[in-house]
């Protein structure tokens, strides 16, 4: 499968790369290696120059000076499709699938040699010969368009195109926050693959922001902070806390936070009462004033749809959802229904607030800067200028301005479908000091999540399966092993 | 990354940073340029008859353009403003022997705004290609022109109609002050009020639009139906022009606007776009029309300079917009 030469064990070497985006100085000289048959591990903050990196080396980016070696061979007209030949292949956060094209078509993309009568069925074949392989019992076919799979049934597309193999060799595979929109079922599967493509002599590069993915899949880990790396050691040699520790996070430690007080619900108002559409029961997800409830289970069973009608019962309550208050929703889709991609960070920060903002009938551009500039301190966004375009911020900084929105906002009632995506640690941390500061003072969150890490933040967890509720968790009984038990629960 | 930030090049000239940053200030000295170069080619361009008459010409195809750039800011497009002018005129002077002259022009104005409505309801929640339903509209709207009229012309307006295009303030017709007055009030709109962001969201992402919480509905459906009132509003103007009005009249208007809009900046994806810049458009168009009859260049090639013309401005806006991003 992959045509690895023991005689050289070093599969790409990059010596002092830089990248600079108008004043804005990405990567300030990076040096890289990685080696044959091994994993390494990438991490480090939002806007550390992680994503910047991976699309210097998949060829995407150019850098503003430094060399790029594949193959011990130094490039000097380094593109995409030379990576391509020379067996380097990457998963961007951003999906690249072609939404109005076939799985099977959009595999004909990346193989150009797949060609004459019978392209499709051939090219449906070998991605789902990979998928089979990858993910087993995948429930994809062919024949789909691509818009209609699922956002992590897309990305497991994604993940198996980079792995097959046509007649181009494949030595190199980036996956960048692969897990992020899989549940922890099928994020499982793809490690122990990573593992598996390891062994037999393929390189990847792993970026997550999950320190146990890294920690226990990495043969070596490099980690960035400010567009350098400043470790890369073997695997070993890292715990959890040295790892944060060296990404430079204003936290010392991510340990669950100290448990607030274990509140007895009831005791405020109900701001939302909201019952699934297929409930066979009577069940209804209840959230009292200053709550934080989580919406739990795998992806894709129906927490989203559930969220969606909270937001939408803000202008008309219905038999089923009721709420009691307006209602801001964070998107955890920002390039879909986040952000405003022609408008500045302040501009995208003040939308939700513009009534707010007037004085007379005007908006006024003087309290529109303050309440931009108080969020930036607030909640920390990275950037010199927020007149700039929010095009020119990291994903994370972009996530953190779509939490400036809502949480600047009139909404005494804010819903988060998992909002955390591609957000890392150090800002994760920030956000839930935020999220319990803000819960404290009576606001009410929904936060739909995947990660248990983020659902300890909560005061009561309702778990998902088939677009029900089937467990009703206190803060109290909200253990892994009680969520897995939960998730997996079907009901009659 | 703050602390990593290399130390940002002061601007290196004010002015011109201010010109690559400001499309409205791209728009006036394009304006400027092309005044200057038909006043040094035409002696008659530059006495103030003509002037005023330029003036005179840009009202009716303005206040068609303000229409159309709310439209086209969202993404979408009206292609039946041009009828529309065919067939709220005709209503205006059919009104005129029952209703008077105000109730003549009310009913016009309200013509129009529910025709616009008509389109907005349609491709908002029918979820229709603009295109399509204003097309549609289009040729209904000239085919009702005809209808209502019987194929004739009306030429009984009443004479005081006429004191619209006729009367000056300070020497500067009516007319155009009214233009001007409008435009003024829509980019304060656009520029201040929340309605005029939220018409700039539904265009640069529709979907973030509406979980930011904005009325994307309203606001959708409010873009054609000002277009179709401002279509309106021009019937008006070009009645009390001539004092008649001809179910043709408005022909070409679609085009006319949108290319003013164009001109103007806009991008036809919305969400980009500055009613300033459509107003220089307008005055591009108009001038350009005006000089190369002046010039006694032949109204045949007057279409292939307008082309010309569309085409150059548009290339000239990408390379200098994308130049000032960098």
């Amino acid at each position: 499968m992959t045509s690895v030469t023991a005689a050289n064990p070093e599969v790409v070497r990059l010596a002092a790369v830089t990248k600079n985006f108008g004043a804005v100085r990405a990567l300030a000289g990076v040096d890289l290696m990685v080696d044959s048959g091994a994993c390494l591990g990438l991490v480090g903050h939002n806007g550390a120059g992680k994503s910047t990196l991976m699309h210097v080396l998949a060829g995407t980016l150019l850098p503003s000076s430094g060399e790029i070696a594949i193959g011990g061979a130094r490039q000097d007209s380094y593109s995409v499709t030379l990576a391509q030949q020379l067996g380097i292949r990457c998963v961007f956060q951003e999906l690249s699938l072609c939404p109005n094209l076939t799985v099977a078509e959009n595999t004909r993309i990346l193989h150009p040699s797949i060609r004459g009568i019978g392209w499709r069925r051939r090219a449906g074949r070998l991605i789902i010969d990979r998928l089979d392989a990858i993910f087993p019992g995948h429930g994809i076919a062919a024949e789909t368009i691509v818009a209609d799979l699922s956002i992590s049934r897309r990305q497991m597309v994604e993940i198996a195109r980079a792995f097959s193999v046509t007649d181009a060799p494949l030595k190199l595979v980036i996956l960048d926050e692969p897990t992020s929109s899989l549940d922890a079922d099928t994020a499982g599967q793809l490690l122990s693959f990573v593992r598996r493509f390891v062994a037999e002599g393929g390189s990847v590069i792993l970026i997550s922001h999950i320190l146990g993915e890294i920690l226990g899949n990495s043969d070596r880990i490099v980690v960035m902070r400010d567009g350098q790396v400043v470790a890369s050691e073997q695997a070993k040699a890292f715990d959890r806390a040295r790892l944060v520790e060296t990404m430079g996070s204003t936290h010392a430690t991510d340990q669950p936070p100290p448990a607030t007080l274990a509140q007895n619900r009831g005791q405020t108002p109900i701001m939302v009462r909201a019952r699934p559409k297929s409930q066979a029961d009577r069940t209804d997800l209840v959230a009292h004033q200053g709550e934080i409830i989580g919406l739990a289970g795998f992806s894709g069973h129906g927490q989203t749809e559930l969220l969606i009608e909270v937001f939408d019962a803000a202008s008309r309550n219905t038999t089923r959802t009721t709420v009691a208050a307006p209602v801001a929703l964070v998107a955890g889709d920002r390039q879909t229904d986040g952000v405003f991609p022609l408008w500045s960070i302040a501009e995208n920060i003040t939308i939700r607030s513009l009534a707010a903002l007037r004085r007379g009938m005007l908006i006024s551009p003087t309290r529109e800067a303050a309440m931009a500039e108080d969020w930036k301190q607030r909640i920390g966004i990275r950037s010199p200028n927020l007149g700039n375009p929010i095009l020119s911020l990291s994903g994370g900084n972009q996530q953190k301005a779509l939490f400036a929105r809502a949480l600047g906002s009139d909404a005494r009632i804010v819903v988060m479908d998992d909002p955390m995506r591609g957000v890392d640690i150090g800002t994760k941390l920030d956000v839930y000091d935020l999220i319990r500061g803000e819960a404290a003072a009576g606001r009410t969150f929904l936060w739909y999540t995947t990660e248990l890490e983020e659902l300890q933040n909560c005061d009561h967890v309702y778990v998902f399966r088939h677009g029900r509720i089937v467990a009703d968790l206190g803060r109290a009984d909200l253990t892994e092993q009680q969520l897995i038990r939960a998730s997996f629960q079907d009901v009659a | 990354m703050t602390e990593e930030i290399v130390p940002a090049a002061p601007p290196r000239h004010g002015v011109l940073k201010l010109f690559a940053t400001q499309i409205e200030l791209r728009m006036l000295l394009l304006t400027l340029a092309v005044m200057l170069v038909l006043a040094i080619s035409s002696p008659y361009f530059r006495t103030l008859n003509n002037l005023l008459n330029a003036m005179d010409q840009s009202v009716v195809v303005g206040l068609v353009a303000l229409g159309q750039t709310l439209v086209i800011l969202i993404g979408g497009i009206d292609l039946a403003v041009g009828s529309l002018v065919g067939v709220t005129g005709i209503v205006l002077g059919l009104c005129f022997p029952s209703l008077g002259l105000y109730g003549a022009v009310a009913a016009c104005l309200v013509t129009g705004a529910v025709a616009g409505t008509i389109s907005g309801a349609i491709t908002t929640f029918g979820r229709v290609a603009p295109f399509v339903v204003t097309l549609g509209m289009m040729s209904i709207g000239r085919s009702l022109a005809y209808v209502l009229s019987g194929a004739t012309s009306i030429s009984a307006i009443p004479p005081a109609l006429g004191d619209l295009s006729s009367l000056t303030i300070f020497g500067v017709p009516l007319n155009f002050t009214l233009l001007i007055i409008v435009y003024l009030l829509a980019w304060w709109f656009l520029s201040r009020a929340k309605g005029g962001r939220t018409l700039y969201a539904i265009g640069s992402n529709n979907a973030a639009a509406r979980v930011a919480g904005l009325s994307i509905s309203i606001w959708s459906v409010l873009a054609y139906t000002i277009s179709g009132l401002m279509a309106a509003v021009s019937a008006i103007f070009l009645t009390s022009r001539v004092l008649s009005i001809d179910p043709l009249a408005g022909t070409g208007l679609e085009l006319d606007s949108i290319a003013a809009v164009v001109i103007g900046g806009a991008s036809l994806f919305g969400g980009r776009g500055s009613i300033i810049g459509t107003l220089f458009g307008v005055f591009i168009m108009v001038f350009i029309r005006n000089g190369l009859n002046l010039l006694g260049v032949s109204p045949y090639w007057q279409g292939t300079a307008i082309g010309s013309i569309i085409i150059a401005a548009v290339l000239l806006e990408r390379i200098v917009s994308s130049r000032a991003r960098r």
